[in-house]
C-alpha cells in the first residue's frame, strides 16, 4: 500500500484553502442559485410591482408609485368583507376539517377494517384534481336541480330550493363544505398515521396504571399527538388561505364579494381589472400572513425533531 | 397482600380448530400472599401471556384467576390493583419522570391532594434513588434509570400485585445482575406478591422464592429453586435449568437384588434401590449428569462411576472451567477448578457421586431419581454418604 495513494489531489489542496465558513456553503450552492431563480427572484419580482402601477393592458408603462397600491388596498371598499370572508373561511373551514378528519383518522384507526383500503378510499377527494372536485360540488349544490337542496327539502331543514351560490348571504357556505371534504382527508390521514405512531405498550402501562379508556385518550393518546396536530392543523390554515380554485369554481367569489377570500380578489384584481401592482400589493398582504403561519409550522417542526 | 391462584387457566388465540394458538395450556398454581414466583420457560411457551392474564390485559379462553379466592376473570386491567413493569419499560414519553410515576396514583383518586401524591413520588424516587431525574423526560434516562422508574410507577401505588415481564432483558449484563438483587430487595421490603417472568434459568434461580416452569403452554413444575433443581420433574425442567446444559445419555435399568445396575455405554453402575422410584424390572432410562457434579478423579473420591473421556475443548471462566470431552463416541461437559494444567487432547477421568445422577424414565421423560444433597458437599472430599430412601431431603444449594 503506498502513501502516494493517500495524498490529497490538487483540487482537495485547493479546497483546503477556502476558509471553513465559506467551504460549507459550496456543496449548497446549486441549490442556492435554483432557490434563486425560481422562488428568491418571482418574489422580489412582486415586491416590486406591489409598488408601481403595473397594468396588464400597458405592462411596459409600469411607473414606481411608492405605497400608493398599500394605501389603495387600505381603502377599497371591498376588501372589509374579502378580509372577513377570508377570516370565515379559513377558521370555520380548518376547524371543520380538523374535527371531521380527526374523528374520521380515529374510526380507521380503531374501528374500520381493512384501514388501508379504507383509507385508499378515504383520500380520494383529496387526489381528485381540484376542478373536479369544486365542479362536482357546484352541481350538487345548483339552485333547481342539485341534490344538496333536494336532500334538505327532504329532511325539512327548508321549504323550497335556495339558490345558495347565488345569495350573498350563503354563498360562502358551499365552497366551505366543498374545502372541508377535500381537507378533511388530508386531516384524516394525518391522525391515523399519528395514532398508528404511538406504542400500544402504553395503553396498556395506562390499563394497568388504572386509565379509563376516556383517561387514556385524554393522558396518552391526544398529548402524544399534539404536534401532529399542530401540524396539520397550520397546514389546513395554509392550504385554507391559499384555496383559489373551490371558490373561483363555484361562485367567481359572487355575487358582488360576498364569497370572495383573499386568493380570489387577487385574480380578479390581476387578471379581470389587469391592474397587476394593486394585485401584488394584496398578496403581500397574504404573503404576511403565510409567513406567520409557516414560521410557526417550522417551530413546531423543529420541536418535534428534537424531542424524537 | 393477596394470595394469586390459577385454576385451569387455558388461553387460546384465534379459533381452536381452525390454526389458533394454544399459547397457555391448562395452568393450575398457587402464589401465596407475599410470595415471588417466576415464570420460566422459553420463549414462546406462553410466559408472557399468562402473566398478561393475570394482570386482566388478556381474558383466558378457560379456568379462573382468582385473587383471595375471589374470582377476577371478569375484572377490568384498571381495576385489579396489580401493577405491571414491562420489558421495554413503556414510560409514558410526554410526561417526566414524577409525572410518569404519580400519574398511577391520580388515576386511583382523581380528588387525592397532590401534596399526599408528591410525597409519596418523592418517597419513591428516595428509595430507587431517582431523586435528582424526576424532572426529566424518559428520553433522557439511560436504561437503567428508566427500569428504576418503571419500578417505582409499580411500586408506588402499593398494589395487591406486581408483575415483571422479562424487566431486565433490555440492560446490558453488570447493569441486570445490580437489578436483579434490587428487585429481589425491593419485593422482600414491600412483601407484595409478585410474578417474574424469565426466560433465563441463572435469573430465575436467583430471584425466584419459587419457579414455575414452563413449556409449550404447560406446567411442567411449580417448585422451590433447588426442588427445580434437584428434582426436576422431567427431563425438559432438568435440561432448560442449570447451565452448562445437564449430559443426557440412553441406558437401562434392571434389577438386581437390592440394587438396580445401570448401563448407560460409556459407564455402569448400580445404585440402591432406595434411590430409585421404579416398579419394573428392566426399563429403559436416560440418565442425567450435571457438568458441575461430573470431576476429575484426581481431584476429587466421588465413590460413583467412572467415565474416561478425551478433552476437547478446556473453556475457562476464572475460578473454573467448562471441560468439553468425549467419550464411546458421545459428548460430555464437565466443570472443575483444577483445570490450569490440562491440555487439549489429553484423556481425563471424570468420576460422579451416586446420589447426584439423575435418572428419567426414557419413555415419559418423567423423573426416577432426582439429585440427592449430601454432607460431602460442605467439606469436599469425603465418604460417600447415601441417604436412605428417594424423599429427597434438600437443603438449599
Ligand atoms: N395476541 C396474540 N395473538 C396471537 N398469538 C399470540 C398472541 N400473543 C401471543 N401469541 C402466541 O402465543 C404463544 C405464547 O406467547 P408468549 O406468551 O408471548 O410467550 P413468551 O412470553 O413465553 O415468549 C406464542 O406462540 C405467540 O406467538
Ligand atoms: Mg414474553
Amino acid at each position: 500500500m503506498s502513501y502516494a495513494d493517500q495524498a490529497l489531489s490538487s483540487y482537495e489542496r485547493a479546497l483546503g484553502r477556502v476558509p471553513d465558513g465559506v467551504r460549507v456553503y459550496l456543496p449548497i450552492l446549486p441549490v442556492l442559485a435554483l432557490v434563486g431563480v425560481f422562488i428568491l427572484y418571482p418574489i422580489a419580482q412582486a415586491i416590486w410591482t406591489s409598488f408601481t402601477d403595473k397594468h396588464l393592458l400597458r405592462p411596459d408603462e409600469a411607473e414606481f408609485v411608492g405605497v400608493e397600491n398599500y394605501g389603495e388596498v387600505w381603502t377599497n371598499p371591498q376588501i372589509h368583507e374579502v378580509l372577513w370572508n377570508t377570516f370565515v373561511w379559513v377558521s370555520v373551514g380548518s376547524i371543520a376539517a380538523i374535527v371531521i378528519g380527526f374523528v374520521l383518522g380515529w374510526l380507521l384507526h380503531e374501528k374500520l377494517p381493512y384501514t388501508s383500503v379504507a383509507s385508499a378510499i378515504v383520500l380520494v377527494p383529496w387526489v381528485l384534481p381540484r376542478v373536479v372536485g369544486a365542479s362536482i360540488w357546484k352541481f350538487m349544490f345548483g339552485g333547481s336541480q342539485g341534490i344538496i337542496n333536494e336532500l334538505l327539502v327532504q329532511l325539512g331543514v327548508i321549504d323550497d330550493y335556495v339558490v345558495m351560490l347565488g345569495s350573498t348571504e350563503l354563498s360562502l357556505w358551499p365552497p366551505i363544505v366543498g374545502m372541508v371534504w377535500r381537507l378533511a382527508p388530508l386531516f384524516a390521514l394525518l391522525t391515523l398515521t399519528s395514532l398508528k405512531g404511538i406504542d400500544r405498550q402504553l395503553y396498556e402501562a395506562a390499563r394497568m396504571d388504572g386509565a379509563t379508556p376516556w383517561e387514556q385518550f385524554r393522558y396518552v393518546t391526544l398529548p402524544m399527538m399534539r404536534y401532529n396536530l399542530v401540524i396539520g392543523f397550520l397546514l389546513m390554515l395554509i392550504y385554507n388561505i391559499r384555496n383559489f380554485s373551490m371558490v373561483w369554481v363555484m361562485t367567481r367569489g359572487g355575487p358582488g364579494v360576498s364569497s370572495s377570500t383573499l386568493p380570489v380578489m387577487i385574480y380578479r384584481a390581476a387578471f379581470v381589472d389587469f391592474q397587476v401592482g394593486f394585485a401584488s400589493a394584496l398578496s403581500m398582504l397574504l404573503f404576511a400572513v403565510l409567513l406567520v403561519f409557516s414560521y410557526y409550522y417550522i417551530q413546531v417542526y423543529d420541536k418535534i425533531r428534537g424531542e424524537f | 397482600m393477596t394470595t394469586l391462584e390459577l385454576d385451569g387457566v387455558t388461553k387460546t388465540f384465534g379459533a381452536p380448530d381452525a390454526g389458533g394458538v394454544v399459547a397457555v395450556d391448562d395452568v393450575s398454581l398457587t402464589v401465596d400472599d407475599g410470595e415471588f414466583l417466576v415464570l420460566l420457560g422459553p420463549s414462546g411457551c406462553g410466559k408472557t401471556t399468562t402473566l398478561r392474564m393475570i394482570g386482566g390485559l388478556e381474558t383466558p379462553t378457560e379456568g379462573v384467576i382468582s385473587f383471595d379466592g375471589t374470582e377476577v376473570n371478569e375484572v377490568k386491567a384498571r381495576n385489579r390493583d396489580v401493577a405491571m413493569v414491562f420489558q421495554n419499560f413503556a414510560l409514558y414519553p410526554h410526561m417526566n419522570v414524577s409525572q410518569n410515576l404519580g400519574f398511577g396514583l391520580r388515576r386511583e383518586n382523581e380528588d387525592r391532594s397532590s401534596e399526599e401524591i408528591i410525597d409519596r413520588i418523592e418517597a419513591v424516587a428516595e428509595m430507587l434513588e431517582i431523586e435528582g431525574l424526576l424532572d426529566n423526560t424518559p428520553a433522557a434516562l439511560s436504561g437503567g434509570q428508566k427500569q428504576r422508574v418503571a419500578l417505582g410507577r409499580a411500586i408506588i401505588r402499593e398494589p395487591r400485585l406486581f408483575l415483571f415481564d422479562e424487566p431486565l432483558a433490555n440492560l446490558d449484563a453488570s447493569l441486570r445482575k445490580t437489578m436483579r438483587t434490587e428487585i429481589d430487595e425491593l419485593q422482600s421490603e414491600v412483601g407484595i406478591t409478585s410474578v417474574y417472568v424469565t426466560h433465563n434459568q441463572e435469573e430465575a434461580m436467583s430471584i425466584g422464592d419459587k419457579i414455575a416452569v414452563m413449556n409449550d403452554g404447560r406446567l411442567q413444575q411449580l417448585g422451590t429453586p433447588s426442588e427445580v433443581f434437584n428434582e426436576p420433574s422431567n427431563q425438559f425442567v432438568a435440561q432448560f435449568v442449570g447451565s452448562p446444559d445437564m449430559n443426557l445419555y440412553e441406558g437401562t435399568l434392571t434389577e438386581n437384588g437390592d440394587v438396580y445396575r445401570v448401563n448407560v455405554g460409556i459407564t455402569e453402575f448400580d445404585l440402591p434401590s432406595g434411590l430409585v422410584q421404579a416398579g419394573d424390572d428392566v426399563l429403559d432410562v436416560v440418565v442425567g449428569f450435571r457438568p458441575q457434579d461430573l470431576f476429575q478423579s484426581r481431584t476429587r473420591q466421588t465413590g460413583g462411576p467412572k467415565i474416561e473421556a478425551d478433552l476437547r475443548v478446556v473453556e475457562p471462566l476464572g475460578t473454573e472451567a467448562i471441560l468439553y470431552g468425549e467419550t464411546e463416541g458421545r459428548a460430555i461437559r464437565a466443570t472443575d477448578t483444577q483445570f490450569h494444567d490440562l491440555d487439549e487432547d489429553q484423556s481425563v477421568t471424570l468420576s460422579i457421586a451416586p446420589e447426584h445422577i439423575y435418572l428419567f424414565d426414557a419413555n415419559t421423560e418423567e423423573l426416577l431419581k432426582g439429585r440427592l444433597m449430601t454432607e460431602r458437599e460442605d467439606t469436599g472430599v469425603g465418604e460417600v454418604e447415601v441417604r436412605d430412601g428417594a424423599g429427597a431431603e434438600v437443603r438449599d444449594g
